[in-house]
């Protein structure tokens, strides 16, 4: 343990324009779980794709157990030792979890697979390890979880002693999390090293020895995890205190304007989604819709847009019945919709911000004549969302596809709201923002609220759900199981989300 | 929106190298062919270009080319803009041709309205055969590249019947290739001096339409929604399918378009009945439908970068009666351009130096 495992070193790295990182020193020692942190453009990925020969550095150095090291491509990074898990899984879905293990460097007997060994080799892994999985079980069959293990097995099985986890969390369930995290301390006891990414302070607490904290390409502190605590990592992180404050007038709940009554719907699946729905959401509140993900939310979501049929119940928006009417029609009733997945749904990548902020409104007068867009009144509206609502962007001509996940999401609020609409609903609408955005956003939702508008806040993160909501509702399996009202701590939510039932 | 920054020379230029790059290596390719087969490139180069640029024949066939060309190639950048694949824009003109040759043999109306009447009509049945594809696709997930694929094999067989069985008969020709006229009242007007019509003027018309079209009106602007997002913007209340058809229906409108003036046009063009059969039985159009395809692909679906394109390909088309054995030539260099478009990860590996992208 005389020299540490791995040592970067003055590491500098310019993009045109940007400097992503800036003279960054980060030391590894052999068996312990590093936490890097950051807000999302930080700089830790860029870190990581240069430790894995993805990018190549403008200046500094690397050392692996005191030897100085030039890692060209990832062939040479795995050759080194160094295993990565990106988020995205890169899973072949129709082969078995043993295919897949050994897909790349598979033991060989004259040029043929040799499958007998493999099995040897990946079983006596899985067991050193103690990352229990069925080997013949397809890649397409797996939970997201044991997907990302197949990963992890994946780069233990090319020879991997220092294990980096791009935001392994992001697609992971809490129980799914529990699981990685004990996977993770067995790994460390074993011998392995594990660099871990997140911007979630709860986590890099949960698991990490060691905690470096990045901001704007630079390390701004680096603490052993018994010495750190919620506030330090966030102001180290935000460079500022985190506090989710929000000024929220007095509740008065005014007239209902969505009604879902009975509602129930078949998902594209074919499952049953929706199970006789029943909520009401008021001018002046916000309303929290919790549940863990894929217990009816998108079904529920796009039955009100209009984006999906209903199989019986109905939806009233201000007392008329919106069952069968098309989307561009429900959004004229004054509905806003921040949608689920913004780079999948809520923004064209290839289009410009200005082109973005009319989608869906490029035929109101202001904008067309006669079918004729007008650049200039089309322009003064983008500019006007871009500077009410903070995006930053060197221009409204910038394509969506090059903002930051946090000023794409920007461009979408203003959007909606700047259509002034009696009803938003916002779907996971600060997933995977960091905790500026994410705060701006909230806070965003917060002002519609006093504003008077009503608020339909889908999420999954369940401290957001508790922070903002008035009234909170608990969708499981498709029905609603238990209403909270403001104040409700996160145990009873908890039971809740796990289906069961408030007495 | 962003037309300032867009119509930037700079950009222009780095927009229309890839294209550029790939007519230039389909001339160097196409030279090192040449010489392979024991024949001096630039001899056969200068035959080309200099037949036709410089002779009355070539120039005049050079615009007769270019109009098809371009015309078809919106045939196809249009509908492409909805994210739906035209291939059809062959049968399209095709029964285009047929329907204006059909009003025109069948009713008599009186001058000038009479060829726009013919014009009108073929526009409407290039975007009726278009449309069968556009709503399978949108409305029942048939792919349109199969259907409209098979649906020019379609075309191409209810032309010949109707050429043979309806209008051959009706217009009384003696021999297949009698030139039977029709009325002058129905040709359209000839440019002075080219023995061709003014057909190049409507389809330069039609692409700067197409550019204004796509990026200044609410139509176009839902048009190109549909094939860069569809989801975000049928979240938004733009439907993906109906805009997809209607996006259709233009491009094999203007598809019959160009039918319209293969069969309305005089000089050789065509404007004489026996023009149809003698088309028509070796493939009318002589692939014009897929050459528009290359045209549009060559301009990466830009019209207006489309009618530099149908520039290029139309002079190659107009020089091959001046290299005689060697049209090979033009064959292989087109399939070489193509390739080159069709490959953009070739072309940007080839302007990546050092993984540093200095182009695109």
């Amino acid at each position: 343990m005389s020299e540490p495992m791995l040592r970067m070193t003055g590491i500098r790295k310019t993009f045109p324009g940007v400097v992503a990182l800036d003279g960054v020193d980060l030391t590894v020692s052999q068996g312990e779980v590093m936490g890097v942190l950051g807000e999302n453009g930080a700089g830790k990925s860029t870190l990581m794709n240069i430790l894995y020969g993805l990018y190549t550095m403008d200046e500094g150095s690397i050392e692996m157990q005191g030897k100085r090291v030039q890692i060209k491509n990832s062939a040479e990074a795995i050759g080194l030792g160094l295993g990565m898990v990106h988020q995205a899984f890169t899973l072949v879905p129709n082969m078995t979890v043993m295919e897949n293990i050994i897909l790349g460097n598979e033991p060989s007997k004259a040029g043929v697979v040799d499958r007998r060994e493999a099995r040897i080799q990946v079983q006596e892994l899985v067991k050193q390890v103690g990352l229990d999985i069925d080997l013949d079980t397809l890649a397409e069959d797996l939970p997201t979880g044991f997907k990302q293990r197949v990963e992890i097995l994946k780069a233990l099985h090319r020879g991997a002693r220092v294990l980096i986890l791009d935001e392994p969390t992001a697609v992971l369930t809490p129980l799914e999390t529990e699981e990685l995290f004990k996977s993770v301390r067995r790994l460390t006891q074993g011998g392995s090293t594990v660099i871990f990414i997140t911007h979630k302070l709860k986590e890099v607490m949960a698991i990490t020895n060691k905690i470096t904290i990045m901001r704007r390409g630079k390390i701004v502190a680096s603490l052993d995890t018994k010495d750190a605590n919620f506030d330090i990592l966030a102001n180290a992180m935000v460079g500022r205190s985190v506090e989710r404050r929000f000024t929220f007038g007095p509740y008065q709940p005014g007239e209902v304007l969505l009604d879902v009554e009975n509602l129930s719907a078949t998902s594209r699946h074919k499952t049953e989604a929706l199970r006789g729905l029943t909520f009401n959401v008021k001018a002046g509140e916000i309303v929290g819709l919790a549940g863990v993900e894929g217990n009816g939310q998108t079904e529920l979501v796009e039955c009100i847009m209009g984006l999906m049929p209903s199989s019986s119940g109905t939806i009233r928006m201000k007392g008329h019945i919106i069952n069968h009417l098309s989307t561009s029609e429900v959004l004229k009733l004054s509905v806003g919709h921040v949608p689920e997945d913004r780079a999948l749904n809520g923004l064209i990548l290839d289009f410009s911000i200005a082109e973005n902020t009319i989608l869906g409104s490029a035929d109101r007068p202001d904008f067309s004549q006669r079918g004729v867009m007008v650049p200039k009144r089309i322009q003064e509206f983008a500019r006007k969302i871009v500077k009410s609502f903070n995006v930053s962007t060197a221009g409204i001509d910038v394509r969506a596809r090059n903002l930051s996940g946090g000023n794409q999401q920007k461009v979408i609020v203003g959007r909606e709201l700047a259509g002034h609409p009696n009803l938003l609903i916002a779907h996971q609408p600060t997933r995977g923002l960091d905790v500026a955005s994410t705060e701006y956003i909230q806070s965003l939702l917060v002002e519609a609220r006093n504003a008077g508008r009503g608020v339909l806040l889908v999420s999954a993160d369940f401290d957001e759900i508790l922070d903002l909501s008035d009234r909170i509702l608990v969708l499981y399996e498709g029905k609603i199981i238990g209403e909270l009202e403001r104040g409700a701590g996160i145990g009873e939510l908890g039971k809740l989300l796990g289906g069961i039932a408030a007495p | 929106m962003s037309r300032a920054s867009a119509l930037h020379p700079a950009r222009i230029l780095r927009a229309a190298v890839p294209s550029i790059l790939a007519l230039a290596l389909g001339l160097v390719v196409a030279s090192l062919v040449m010489v392979a087969f024991g024949e001096n490139p630039i001899s056969i180069f200068s035959a080309l270009f200099s037949g036709a640029l410089t002779t009355q024949y070539g120039q005049s066939s050079v615009l007769n080319y270019m109009y098809a060309y371009l015309l078809l190639a919106l045939a196809f950048l249009l509908p492409g803009k909805a994210g739906i694949w035209n291939v059809g824009g062959q049968g399209q003109a095709i029964l285009g041709g047929v329907a204006a040759a059909l009003l025109m043999e069948y009713v008599v109306l009186p001058p000038v309205i009479w060829p726009l009447a013919a014009i009108v009509l073929a526009i409407f049945a290039g975007a009726a055969w278009s449309a069968i594809s556009g709503l399978l696709e949108a409305y029942r997930n048939a792919s349109a590249i199969v259907t409209t694929i098979m649906m020019n094999f379609v075309a191409a067989n209810l032309a010949t019947f109707i050429l043979y069985y309806i209008l051959i008969p009706k217009a009384n020709v003696l021999s297949f290739y009698n030139e039977v006229n029709f009325p002058a009242a129905l040709t359209l007007p000839t440019l002075p001096y080219f023995t061709s019509s003014i057909m190049i003027f409507i389809a330069v018309v039609v692409a700067f339409g197409s550019a204004f079209f796509l990026n200044r009106t609410t139509l176009g602007y839902k048009i190109r929604a549909t094939g860069l997002g569809s989801r975000p913007a049928e979240s938004k209340g733009i439907n993906p399918r109906s805009t997809k058809v209607i996006a259709m229906l233009i491009g094999g409108g203007v598809a019959g378009l160009a039918g319209a003036g293969a069969v309305m046009s005089v000089g050789h063009g065509c404007g004489i009945i026996a023009c149809y059969q003698d088309g028509f039985a070796a493939g009318w159009f002589g692939g014009f439908g897929f050459a528009g395809i290359a045209v549009a692909l060559v301009a990466l679906n830009n019209p207006i970068g489309s009618v530099f394109s149908a520039i290029f390909f139309s002079v190659l088309a107009a020089g091959m009666p001046y290299i005689y054995q060697n049209i090979y030539v033009v064959w292989a260099m087109q399939g070489i351009i193509i390739l080159f478009m069709a490959a953009p990860e070739l072309s940007r590996m080839i302007l990546t130096v050092r993984g540093k992208s200095r182009w695109i």
